[in-house]
């Protein structure tokens, strides 16, 4: 369980919901409770200041979705990503890495 | 059970359609627990014309029908009735459709297994061991079990797509906007989407040009005349080469089931074979999507159910003083998960938690739809599995609300983007359980989609 989350604060966000929970759910809600916000908080790790730094995006148009015609060559377009594995074009995470 | 289209039930006298409908009711409610009412069918006005003359369709509990109660499958809303209809639903009822009644839903769309209604458990029709995935499960089970040919859902995380893939039917969510949420009772505002669950994508794309408009009443509402305008998809001008498909790398650090893997395996397999373009991708923020959506959509959620205080809306116990009438009536009108739901979307937006949480997540939802118009100018689709198991038993998931969360983790994207999405049931395990696969297009990019889509179950189905 979330060691942020105890009894008290428990009571406190209880009171703020405008909510009252039973006295033989409480150990349950606690534990629960507890769970989720410790699943949330994995948001913390994330930066967001990051900028969106991939520009192979900008280079690789889509020019079919714009509505242009052109020849289809698969080559062609997984040669113009700077990485390929097993035949096909590798994009790299585009997220930044806090890690 | 015999799955019906809309086509199949063309010109067909009303009376014929709703002795069937009567005839698979009797024959398949009591076990399956698709409804949580059933309306008199005497009282349907009949039309003499229109797209969807005669055809019947089922509603989500909460999407509101005049003079008819939604409870949103909650105690808190048991007896109450709506004093206008949704503007989708009066949409289709012009077009000559008719509402069957109102579908089971987990309590306020808050659940992946329909086991949160505070009415009954729906069970899934290929396999009644099994839930037939949620929030939208009676929905998907009313389509499943042949009773109608389409269904309206709602789809905040996943809630149409994820009961949709469970059940083998097609499930789609569209562009934020793209339906009019009028008349839809509001869990998380910014996510929320009526969507539709049928048996092929040609009944979708059907219902889907009556309902679009844009709504007075809906500001985030939109008219795209190209899909108003459609009578139906026309399969010749599709050309599936040529497009573009996002792919994932790998599953690495998510939990997902052998089963549900291999089947993404063989789509993948599947379209190298018709010479889809494949490129492998890195959906930006996909690890952290559980937290981001369960953040925000809770903290919606805490605020939109404030409203039910035993004054303005159904159940209200009598206490001695306000504050207790208050605290009484929701501890009792409000099931479990909707508590926790509330409790988690208070923790998040509190006096010395708001900044921690909720306002990083509003930073990082506005980052993603960045990076996701950005991977959307490089492929024209993304491919992901539209849950990460196959359905599972009654009971198996209830107990941790963690594992139940991670039933979302592929199909909230889209919600927190406001991208359209569809699932396709394409795939099952050697047990027959279904296993959907789901497509991701841009925003307001709904048309390829559903063509693509449409192309897609033809030619590798």
């Amino acid at each position: 369980m979330n060691s942020k989350i105890n009894k008290k604060i428990l009571q406190k966000i209880i009171d703020l919901a405008k909510l009252n929970i039973d006295r033989t759910e409480y150990d349950k809600i606690l534990e629960d409770f507890g769970n989720i916000v410790q699943e949330v908080e994995r948001i913390q790790g994330l930066s967001d200041n990051f900028v969106i730094g991939n520009t192979i995006f900008q280079q690789v148009n889509n020019q079919f979705s714009q509505g242009k015609k052109m020849e289809f060559d698969r080559d062609k377009i997984i040669n113009s990503f700077p990485k390929s594995e097993k035949n096909m074009g590798l994009v790299p995470p585009i997220k930044g890495d806090s890690k | 059970m015999k799955k019906i289209d809309i086509n199949s039930l063309m010109n067909k006298p009303f009376d014929t359609i709703r002795s069937t409908v009567s005839g698979t009711i009797s024959k398949y409610e009591k076990k399956y627990n698709a409804f949580i009412e059933i309306f008199d069918m005497d009282k349907v006005t009949k039309k003499k014309s229109g797209r969807l003359k005669n055809i019947p369709f089922s509603i989500k509990d909460n999407i509101l029908f005049k003079d008819h109660k939604v409870s949103c499958g909650s105690n808190i809303l048991e007896n109450y009735t709506a004093n206008y209809s949704a503007y989708v639903v009066e949409k289709l009822l012009e077009e000559g459709a008719y509402v069957v009644g109102r579908t089971n839903m987990d309590e306020f769309a808050m659940g992946s297994s329909t086991e949160n209604s505070a009415y009954k458990i729906t069970r899934n029709p290929i396999n009644s061991d099994y839930v037939p995935g949620g929030s939208s499960g009676g929905a998907a089970a009313s389509v499943g079990l042949g009773i109608v040919p389409f269904a309206l859902g709602t789809d905040t995380g996943g809630s149409v797509r994820q009961p949709a893939s469970f059940c083998g039917l097609c499930g789609y969510k569209p562009t934020y906007g793209l339906f009019s949420r009028r008349g839809l009772v509001a869990l998380a505002s910014s996510f929320d989407q009526i969507g539709i669950i049928a048996n092929s994508i040609d009944d979708i794309a059907l219902v889907t040009s009556i309902m679009n408009g844009k709504d007075p009443y809906d500001l985030s509402s939109y008219l795209d005349r190209e899909i108003n305008e459609m009578e139906h998809i026309n399969y010749r001008g599709i050309n599936l080469k040529g497009k573009i498909v996002g792919v994932l790398n790998n599953f690495d650090d998510l939990p997902v089931s052998q089963k549900v893997r291999d089947a993404y395996q063989k789509m993948i397999n599947d379209l190298e074979k018709i010479n889809v373009t494949l490129v492998n991708i890195s959906p930006p923020f996909l690890e952290y999507s559980i937290p981001l959506y369960y953040i925000l959509s809770t903290a919606e959620a805490a605020s939109n159910l404030a409203r039910y205080d035993g004054i303005k809306y159904g159940l209200r116990r009598e206490e001695k003083n306000y504050q207790k009438m208050l605290t009484k009536t929701r501890e009792i009108g409000f099931g479990k998960e909707v508590k926790k739901r509330i409790l988690l979307g208070t923790y998040v937006t509190a006096a010395g938690y708001k900044d921690e949480y909720y306002k990083k997540a509003l930073k990082i939802r506005a980052l993603m739809k960045k990076n996701y118009e950005a991977l959307f100018s490089t492929v024209d689709f993304i491919l992901l599995p539209t849950a990460p198991t196959p359905p599972f038993k009654i009971g198996e998931k209830i107990d941790d609300s963690v594992v139940m969360y991670y039933n979302d983790v592929f199909t909230v994207i889209p919600n927190i983007i406001g991208s359209p999405a569809l699932t396709l049931p394409i795939y099952e395990t050697s047990e027959g359980l279904p296993i959907g696969m789901q497509l991701i297009a841009s925003a307001k990019n709904d048309m390829d989609l559903l063509k693509f889509s449409a192309k897609l179950m033809r030619t590798i189905k």
